[in-house]
């Protein structure tokens, strides 16, 4: 199961998005945020109930507005909670792109199936130890 | 299976692709995607008998995207409404996206229930715009000089080239539709349109009066240029 944290402060696309995503049944909302600050209380809650039961992975999936501004919001994050996985969507470009650490970026596809295969392959991957 | 009852048109794939099925779920229309950098392909590919009822389109994508957008659906699609989808970053552009001739406007800070109930008043031949949007878009009105600004705004600015083109053979050539159309080889129907368009955006009352507005704002002189 991937548990799944979003943050995105337009509630018809945070509406829209979390439509899609809960009919995946490997796919489960933890919960829906308007900015990080939000997402890091719902992640210090989420991880500390997780570690009681499951290592299912993280990962928060983030609507930004500027390719710029994903390496802030996603420095914060990941510098707090080193084991989720970062994903944003850039308003601006249309990007999706995946984040580990604060310098590693991998872009995933930008169509809904093919985002959600995409998002668990890298998560097999990365379970795995493959290399990427 | 038949075409699409609507079409999204949205800057970011994911959530287009996102609101067309989900919109799709919520009610008895089938919605598809278009991306703005490939409109007429996709339009091509679509069924031509296929109705499509309505249009939702992303105003915060450059304005030459939306425009081409709501241009080459409106000419396809004749019936087609169209309703805007308004983001914060587009509220204080609410002027110019008016000119894209919508039947609704509504922001992002809706959520898809309001969509919903938005679409079904579009479709039932009423005008919707959020309560945010028509706030702000009145507070625009009353910051514009009447004899200066908005004279700026009904300028043939915004006119499409085809529009322009038009305009010229109608000032120029005194053509009427049926020779537009065949010197075009387009629809009579598409051609009406376009001067339907034509006199809307110059916010005059006929073809008449929109060759008079082009000669006093030089848009003529355009055409030929371009010609």
């Amino acid at each position: 199961m991937i548990r799944l944290v979003l943050v995105v402060e337009r509630p018809l696309l945070a509406d829209v998005l979390r439509t899609q995503l809960a009919n995946q049944r490997d796919l489960r909302i933890e919960a829906q945020t308007a900015d990080h600050l939000e997402a890091a209380l719902a992640l210090r809650k989420l991880l500390a109930r997780r570690s009681k039961s499951t290592d299912d992975p993280v990962v928060v999936i983030c609507l930004v507005a500027t390719e710029t501004a994903s390496p802030a919001v996603c420095g914060r994050l990941i510098q707090e909670f080193p084991e989720v996985r970062v994903v944003t969507i850039c308003a601006d470009s249309g990007k999706v792109q995946s984040h580990r650490g604060s310098i590693a970026v991998e872009e995933l596809p930008c169509s809904v199936d093919d985002f959600i295969q995409g998002l668990r392959a890298s998560l097999i991957d990365q379970n795995s130890g493959t290399p990427e | 299976m038949s075409g699409p009852d609507g079409l999204v048109c949205h800057r970011i794939q994911l959530f287009g692709e996102c609101l067309a099925r989900s919109l799709t779920d919520a009610s008895k229309l089938h919605f598809a995607t278009l991306a703005p950098e490939h409109l007429v392909t996709q339009l091509d590919e679509l069924e031509l008998e296929t109705q499509v009822q309505l249009l939702l389109l992303d105003a915060a994508m450059t304005e030459g995207d939306a425009f081409l957008a709501a241009d080459t659906v409106r000419q396809r699609f004749p019936v087609c409404k169209t309703i805007l989808l308004v983001s914060e970053a587009a509220t204080n552009q609410l002027l110019d996206v008016a000119q894209l001739a919508a039947y609704g406007c509504v922001d992002e800070n809706i959520r898809l229930s309001e969509l919903c109930s938005a679409i079904q008043v579009v479709l039932s031949g009423r005008p919707y715009c959020s309560p945010p949007l028509a706030n702000a878009l009145l507070a625009q009105l009353g910051t514009i000089d009447y004899h200066h600004r908005w004279s700026h705004h009904v300028t043939g600015a915004h006119l499409t080239a085809r529009e322009r083109e038009i305009l010229g053979m109608i000032a120029l050539e005194q053509l009427g539709n049926k020779q537009i159309a065949r010197r075009l080889h387009v629809s009579l129907y598409t051609v009406k349109n376009h001067v339907h368009n034509i006199i809307e955006k110059l916010g005059v009352e006929d073809r008449y009066e929109a060759v008079q507005v082009a000669r006093s704002q030089h848009l003529l002189v355009k055409v030929q240029a371009a010609q």
